[in-house]
């Protein structure tokens, strides 16, 4: 995975809710890269940042959101040089949409049209980014369920005649539509139970293996993504605090807050560990701390974690941003208050 | 398979309309039109002293009075020298199937159906357009208004419509009336059609029914459609939030398949409940507006009945307005199942 071309590269990523001085910059300055066939995990708590940069990834923002800087490159084929999707245009976007880039939403519920069949929302994207027939378009809707697991028979039921799991495993099979080389999901199992989690996960692994795509999955919970990504990238405050491989983040967690999510949650394999919660609660974006934005619940804060910014080491394949990972003669010429 | 799939979509709620469910919907409306008609003959029974005895005394003033019209009001509204209750009842249901109301005493001796029958096409053509022109010029600027939120067409069409939704109606008909028709003469003071013109369907009657019809139409489409508007700003407005309209713009959809079946297409559901209760008040008139205009609708009926204390009419023009809600109910009821997918019951 670790060869693979790079599909999507994003770099210095800032989405701001609102303009001026009253900004709240919920996601600032991120940059990460997904690669062919990769599955990407975002974790963090509600207020990170995570959903506010997944729908930037695809353009989906809604005022007062907006993208204050960054580029989203995307990478169609290894040779070519990228089209930056925060600068494509509508109709070369709308192209894009779907049929290179999907998503599923967290609430399986809200987002199936509640009075078009099952069947029906398929068809309109399918015919939407391809030449096909109607018959055609809604054989193929009957294909990508069945696919999911759902009779091809549910294809003519609405929304709200399936039950959440077969909602969730819908929303799934449609985003596999057009095949797309990238579907963004946020958190696309919170809303079903533990057993249900379990069989979509499983199915996602195995349509993955089938089909290439690569996720960028996005979660608060992080034993989840240590079962599910390749790499996982832990947010706090609007800014990756931590980017490696699940193995490395599972065993050698390097930012205090990635250490803490990963000792909130009981392991699914293995001994079981003492749980600890994370003291204090996320930070308010209007007024955060200074220098390192996790210090007032960090465990093992220093003096200068409240005067300087760590920042994540660019480049390195496990790195954390946080200043007990530095060498210590560096933060001092960092500091940014 | 995918052929059954394409052909489907008109064949299930048809499907769904047949059977029980369609029955259930039917055997209901009868009992609630069953309800209407045994309340309009139980009201004036219920009524302190004896209404037909007044109603025979003033018809008596008005000309000589039959036995046969004597038994025909007895019939409607019971009276000291009328049979057992069930009897009386058994008898008006009959004379309600041959349609016989008995006479009216504001248009004595004319018959109460031919009465009502008179003001019911003015009422229903003058309303009904007017209700149908307000609710589509409404619910389309609403829809713009809630599609930008807070942009410059939504910050002047939406306060604006509180506004005018807060003037009342028949003032604004009196403007209307004083301006164009008084002020400027441009067109008719009142009435449904020029006295001199035969009423028929001649190109010339027509015309001058138009010509009538814009004053009280426009008093009517102005002051309703603010309501539509403010209605469907607001659902449109809080729909394009739903996360089924985002997964359509992600979905790479064209806007106008966006706004049609995604967010206009939710977000008019409510309107079209509401529109559906609107047309079935059709025909209880407007009664300030036929007034202030006097057009020769049922508002304007109805207005002559209480002020003559004419009350065979008055039990018509109740009858006829019950019974057409429950009609146009029916269909509406029916035509929204087929809009919106979760009120279809299972059979």
């Amino acid at each position: 995975m670790k060869d693979s071309p790079v599909l999507l590269d994003v770099a210095g990523l800032t989405v701001e809710y609102g303009s001026g001085p009253g900004a709240v910059r919920a996601v600032d300055d991120v940059s990460f890269r997904l690669r062919r066939g990769e599955i990407l995990g975002v974790a963090g708590e509600s207020g990170s940042g995570k959903s506010t940069l997944m729908t930037a990834l695809t353009r989906l923002q809604r005022p007062p959101a907006r993208i204050a800087g960054g580029a989203v490159t995307y990478h169609p084929g290894s040779s070519d040089p990228g089209i930056d999707l925060l600068a494509a245009s509508p109709a070369r976007l709308r192209e894009l949409r779907w049929d290179s880039l999907a998503v599923v939403f967290q609430s399986a519920m809200a987002a199936l049209n509640p009075v078009m069949r099952l069947g029906a929302q398929f068809v309109d994207v399918i015919r939407a980014h391809r030449q096909v027939g109607r018959k055609e378009a809604w054989a193929r809707a009957e294909e990508l369920l069945e696919l999911v697991g759902i009779p091809a028979n549910r294809v003519r039921s609405y929304p709200h005649e399936l039950s959440g799991g077969m909602r969730q495993r819908a929303t799934i099979a449609l985003a596999l539509a057009c095949e797309p080389e990238i579907i963004v999901m946020d958190e696309p199992t919170t809303a079903v139970d533990v057993v249900m989690q379990r069989q979509i996960v499983r199915r996602l692994m195995r349509l993955r293996q089938q089909f290439g795509f690569a996720i960028v999955f996005v979660t608060h919970d992080l034993s989840l993504l240590v079962e599910l990504a390749d790499r996982i990238m832990v947010m706090y405050a609007g800014r990756i605090v931590e980017l490696g491989t699940a193995a490395d983040l599972y065993h050698d967690p390097r930012h205090p807050y990635s250490q803490g999510l990963r000792d909130s949650f009981p392991p699914l394999h293995g001994p079981l560990r003492e749980l600890r919660g994370i003291p204090g609660s996320p930070p308010d974006l209007r007024a955060l701390p200074p220098g390192c934005a996790f210090q007032p619940r960090c465990p093992k804060r220093q003096p200068e974690c409240t005067t300087t910014r760590p920042e994540l080491p660019p480049a390195a394949e496990h790195g954390a941003a946080c200043l007990l990972q530095q060498p210590a003669d560096l933060p001092g010429s960092k500091a940014v208050r | 398979m995918a052929a059954q799939a394409t052909a489907l979509p008109l064949s299930g709620p048809l499907r769904a309309l047949a059977g029980s469910v369609l029955v259930k919907r039917i055997a209901f409306y009868l009992v609630a039109g069953w309800a209407a008609i045994t309340l309009n003959f139980l009201l004036p029974r219920l009524m302190p002293g004896d209404p037909a005895s007044a109603i025979l005394l003033k018809m008596t003033e008005l000309g000589p009075v039959s036995p046969q019209r004597e038994a025909v009001v007895h019939r409607l509204f019971g009276g000291a020298n009328s049979g057992p209750l069930w009897d009386q009842y058994v008898s008006y249901l009959g004379g309600l199937f041959r349609g016989d109301f008995g006479l009216s005493i504001a248009f004595y001796p004319t018959p109460v159906t031919d009465v009502v029958s008179s003001g019911f096409w003015w009422t229903v053509v003058l309303v009904g357009t007017a209700t149908v022109i307000s609710f589509v010029i409404g619910t389309v600027l609403g829809a713009i208004a809630g599609w930008r939120p807070g942009r410059r067409f939504d910050s002047i069409a939406s306060p604006l419509s509180i506004f005018v939704h807060s003037v009342p109606y028949f003032w604004i008909a009196l403007i209307l009336a004083f301006v164009f028709a008084f002020q400027w003469g441009w067109l008719p003071l009142a009435g449904g059609a020029g006295r001199n013109v035969e009423p028929g369907f001649t190109a010339e009657f027509i015309g001058s029914a138009l010509e009538h019809a814009i004053l009280p139409a426009a008093t009517i489409v102005l002051t309703s459609i603010s309501g539509w508007l403010i209605h469907m700003r607001n659902m449109t407005a809080s729909v394009i939030n739903e996360d089924y309209v985002l997964l359509a713009w992600a979905k790479g959809l064209h806007t106008a398949r966006v706004v049609s079946g995604y967010a206009a297409r939710n977000a008019i559901l409510p309107s079209i409940s509401g529109f559906a209760v609107s047309i079935g008040m059709v025909v209880g008139g407007s009664l300030l507006t036929e007034l202030v205009f006097n057009y020769p609708g049922l508002g304007s009926l109805l207005n002559q009945a209480i002020l003559n204390l004419d009350y065979p009419l008055m039990q018509g023009l109740f009858l006829v307005i019950s019974l057409t809600v429950l009609v146009i109910n029916f269909i509406a009821d029916s035509i929204y199942v087929l809009l919106d997918p979760r009120t279809r019951e299972v059979s």
